[in-house]
């Protein structure tokens, strides 16, 4: 008889008791597909049947360790650890919802580096974070570790594991350039997942619908690797480390032309001591950058990062093809930019989906290092309320690195309680800062309120006839200049000012504007002589005004009305409010409450639920609109918009859809500046006059 | 009154006025209500399931829980085989066969549940490395050879360190209980 150790028999055992086991549960399911018995009956006697069967597969042991057998046997339900975990906080946080309990708030001192962390981890930026994690689990068994979910019920932070590494993940938030793969249309980081078999991950992950980019092959580097693109954009190695191999070793193949597949080199395998390759975890990442070799230099110094410099490859253009480098205890890898590998350094896609999020002990040291070696400081490091401090660096290739120590151990329900503090302390702050105006006038710039009109056209002279001659506007400004021979004029009308840009070639963005006359019926008719086309006659309307509409020479909509009752402009409006017609008011009017803090004043639907008329305020100043119909199409006009912070609302809005035009800019004519298009397509200014500019 | 008996008491008045203090209930009793459930359903994510489900009925419940002697651990038995009887007649009607009059177990010994429940909690001490193999070995369903891709250790390192786990175990259970293993 051959001799074993204890410790080889003891495995033997458990191998079948676990073995038995795992069958009696596939039986017990099968019963009850297919028989009448309940899952409990089929459970129990299966159980039954467990204990006898269980006795026998443990076979005969040495004496010693038959009491272990007997262990382990009674091990087989152990619960996990990890949901034993979860419940428990799933319990407080209920617990906590429920009323009187007061998370108990611990300061001491703590390791920067959390338990069960590497030094660097993925951070994925993804559209529609919640569903990806969905997809993780399915395609990779990654499990949720943690959500954070904000107010507006968007993924602000989530935690995902995969083997032994933690995942970190959030929704796009532009604002504050977290932008998704398809934001930017790509990704110039490749996550690197190492697993015990390759072929079966990437047929779970296809299954659960990741595009194969290339298919599972043993690799002349000693891995059996596979790439594909997850539904969300993201770039994936799987790979299994199949035989530990020095470069030397790794040379000579190449120059023999062989493969490791290939039956000579199978058998001189060296079977590795495991299938993640040495010095890495399951999950990493790949780095493509527009020069290796000045990027490992960087890295080098911003970071402390160590090479392995037999894993340089360089192509005889001196191009580095492929690199590791090691910071704390995590492997990176690095290469140039190849097309014919699709890999693109950040400069390609104008961003990085992937952020490298690197957990050190002293994160101001390590932030000073690496903006010393020339990273440019993204987010300044402070202390952050989920107990950490942190900050991001850009780097000078375009990679985006977050650094984190933790300064105090928090329970999720105390992260959960201080990021509902801060929302609150955010939306405070947004909203303190949000009235620009208030009764109608922006410091500096007199007679404007915070939402202004401002018409495009490419017959400005002919516009302006209209104003003056059939709503009495007088002009109070007028620039020309440029080379293209454009004006900008202001105009005010009643209590309003319109802003009016004109350009013999300029895209035209004619505006629907609500405007209070003296007179409808005179007004109506000079614009007709003058031009005008007919979209409705004066007629009284149930709601209280007289009412007509027309259409001047550029394509503007002005829908005329007084007040059948008392003065024509009723109290408290203002004679000119610009009219939306969004195809779908609901949406437009949330946007213009997360984007602007807009309040809704007014809501009249339809028996179909369309909204027919709807009034909202920014700061005090209206806006109306009813949803596209018949010949009111959408008409997305520009809106300049003063508002307190140029830069903070700016954010709001891509927050909240909008897509950038301009970051904020100080412009020359004493504003500082930024454009933005809200989903619906119309356009905003978003303006802040700078102090002591003069037009 | 045993001290034990004293200690729940005051432990579930103190949930009882303060939900936030179930936690200490759950610490005590979850093993137990776990290795209960387990012994009685299919598979483990009905065990994760039904085992949810009685701790938010005990934490929702807990305020008309009235000490009258018995051990908490009675009461959370008692939704728990509440909860599979339940689950049980719900399964039953899906497929549309009866649901059992009783529930088809006798009472296979609490006591059974309780060492099972203790041993789980023996886990929980061992030192990182051996907890970590069994927790991967025996909850996780993992083999020897992913045990060691996992922790970068040999096959061989990784059968010797659930050896000595199961070593630990054993002794640590034979001075706790003054006895051999069931």
């Amino acid at each position: 008889m051959p001799k074993r150790s204890l410790s080889g028999q003891l495995d033997a055992a458990l191998d079948a008791i676990l073995a038995r086991r795992r069958a009696l549960d596939r039986r017990a399911v099968e019963s009850t597909g297919e028989s009448a018995e309940s899952p409990e009956a089929a459970r129990f006697y299966g159980k039954r049947r467990e204990a006898t069967e269980l006795e026998a597969a443990a076979g005969a042991l040495p004496e010693r360790l038959e009491p272990l057998a007997a262990l382990a046997k009674d091990l087989i339900d152990l619960p996990r650890n990890d949901f034993r975990r979860n419940l428990k906080a799933e319990l407080e946080r209920r617990a906590i919802m429920s009323g009187t309990a007061k998370p108990a708030l611990e300061k001491s001192r703590v390791s920067p580096i959390p338990e069960g962390y590497h030094t660097a981890a993925p951070y994925l930026v993804v559209r529609g974070a919640a569903r990806a994690i969905e997809f993780y689990k399915n395609a990779f068994g990654a499990t949720e570790v943690m959500r954070l979910r904000m107010p507006d019920g968007s993924l602000g932070h989530a935690e995902i594991q995969i083997g032994d590494s933690r995942i970190m993940l959030s929704d796009e938030f532009p604002g504050y350039g977290a932008v998704s793969p398809e934001s930017l249309g790509g990704s110039p980081v490749s996550l690197h997942l190492y697993t015990v078999d390759t072929d079966a991950l990437l047929a779970r992950a296809a299954a659960a619908g990741a595009t194969i980019t290339a298919p599972a092959a043993d690799r002349d580097y000693g891995e059996r690797s596979a790439s594909l693109t997850d539904p969300f954009g993201h770039k994936w190695t799987i790979s299994t480390h199949l035989e530990d191999m020095t470069f030397e070793q790794y040379q000579q193949r190449l120059a023999a032309g062989m493969l490791p597949g290939s039956g000579e080199a199978a058998s001189r395998r060296a079977k590795p001591a495991s299938f993640v390759r040495p010095g890495f975890h399951a999950a990493g990442v790949y780095l493509t950058v527009s020069d290796g070799v000045e990027a490992l230099d960087f890295y080098k110094r911003a970071f402390g990062a160590v090479e392995t410099e037999s894993m340089r490859f360089v192509d005889p253009s001196g191009r580095v093809a492929h690199s590791e480098i090691t910071i704390g205890d995590s492997g990176i890898m690095i290469s140039d930019e190849f097309a014919d590998y699709n890999s693109y350094a950040p400069q390609h896609f104008g961003g990085s989906p992937v952020r490298i999020h690197l957990y050190v002990e002293d994160v101001d040291a390590l932030a000073a290092q690496a903006i010393a070696a020339g990273a440019k400081a993204i987010r300044p490091v402070e202390d952050q309320f989920y107990g950490y401090r942190s900050g991001q660096l850009e780097d000078p290739f375009g990679h985006l690195w977050i650094l984190s120590s933790r300064i105090e151990d928090l329970s999720t329900e105390e992260v959960e309680r201080r990021a509902a503090e801060f929302a609150k302390r955010q939306a405070e702050a947004a909203a303190a800062e949000q009235p620009a105006a208030d009764g109608g006038t922006i410091p500096g710039r007199e007679g404007f309120t915070a939402v202004t009109p401002y018409i495009t056209v490419r017959r400005g002279d002919e516009l302006l006839d209209f104003v003056k001659n059939v709503l009495g506007a007088t002009e109070t400004f007028r620039s020309t200049g440029g080379s293209a021979g454009g004006i900008h004029v202001e105009a005010r009308i009643g209590n309003s000012m319109v802003m009016i840009g004109s350009a013999p070639n300029v895209e035209e963005r004619p505006a629907a504007l609500h405007v209070y006359v003296d007179d409808v019926d005179a007004a109506y008719r000079k614009a007709l002589e003058i031009g005008a086309t007919s979209l409705s006659e004066p007629t009284d309307q149930p709601y209280g005004e007289r009412g007509a509409s027309v259409k001047d020479v550029s394509g503007n909509f002005w829908y005329l009305a007084r007040s059948l009752s008392g003065r024509p402009t009723p109290e408290g409006l203002r004679t000119v409010t610009p009219y939306f017609h969004p195809r779908s008011g609901a949406q437009m009017i949330d946007f213009l409450k997360r984007a602007f803090g807009a309040e809704e004043v007014a809501r009249y639907q339809d028996a179909s639920g369309a909204i027919v008329h709807a009034r909202v305020t920014i700061a005090g100043a209206a806006i109306e609109m009813g949803e596209a119909h018949g010949p009111y199409q959408p008409m997305p006009m520009a809106i300049y918009l003063y508002v307190r912070h140029v830069d903070a609302t700016y954010r709001r809005a891509l927050d909240a859809g909008a897509t950038s035009v301009l970051a904020p800019t100080d412009q020359p004519y004493g504003d500082r500046n930024a454009w933005v298009r809200d989903p619906e397509g119309y356009t905003w200014y978003i303006a802040t006059p700078l102090g002591g500019a003069t037009l | 009154m045993k001290t034990e008996e004293a200690d729940e008491q005051l432990l579930i008045e103190a949930a009882q006025k303060n939900p936030g203090r179930f936690a200490e209930l759950y610490e005590a009793n979850f093993e137990r209500v776990y290795a209960y459930v387990a012994s009685r359903v299919r598979d483990r994510d009905e065990a994760q399931d039904v085992t949810a489900d009685v701790f938010h009925k005990a934490l929702a419940n807990l305020p008309r829980f009235e000490w009258r002697g018995a051990p908490f651990a009675a009461w959370l038995y008692r939704i728990a085989a509440n909860a599979i009887a339940d689950r049980a007649a719900r399964a039953a009607r899906e497929r549309a066969i009866p649901p059992p009059d009783d529930p088809p177990f006798d009472d296979p010994g609490l006591e059974d549940v309780e060492r099972r429940a203790r041993l789980f909690r023996m886990v929980r001490s061992l030192p990182k490395d051996q907890h970590r193999v069994i927790e991967l070995r025996f909850a996780e369903g993992m083999s020897i050879r992913e045990i060691a891709g996992l922790m970068g250790r040999t096959e061989g390192a990784v059968k010797q360190l659930q050896f000595r786990a199961l070593e630990t175990l054993r002794a640590r259970w034979a001075a706790e209980t003054g006895g051999a293993h069931a």
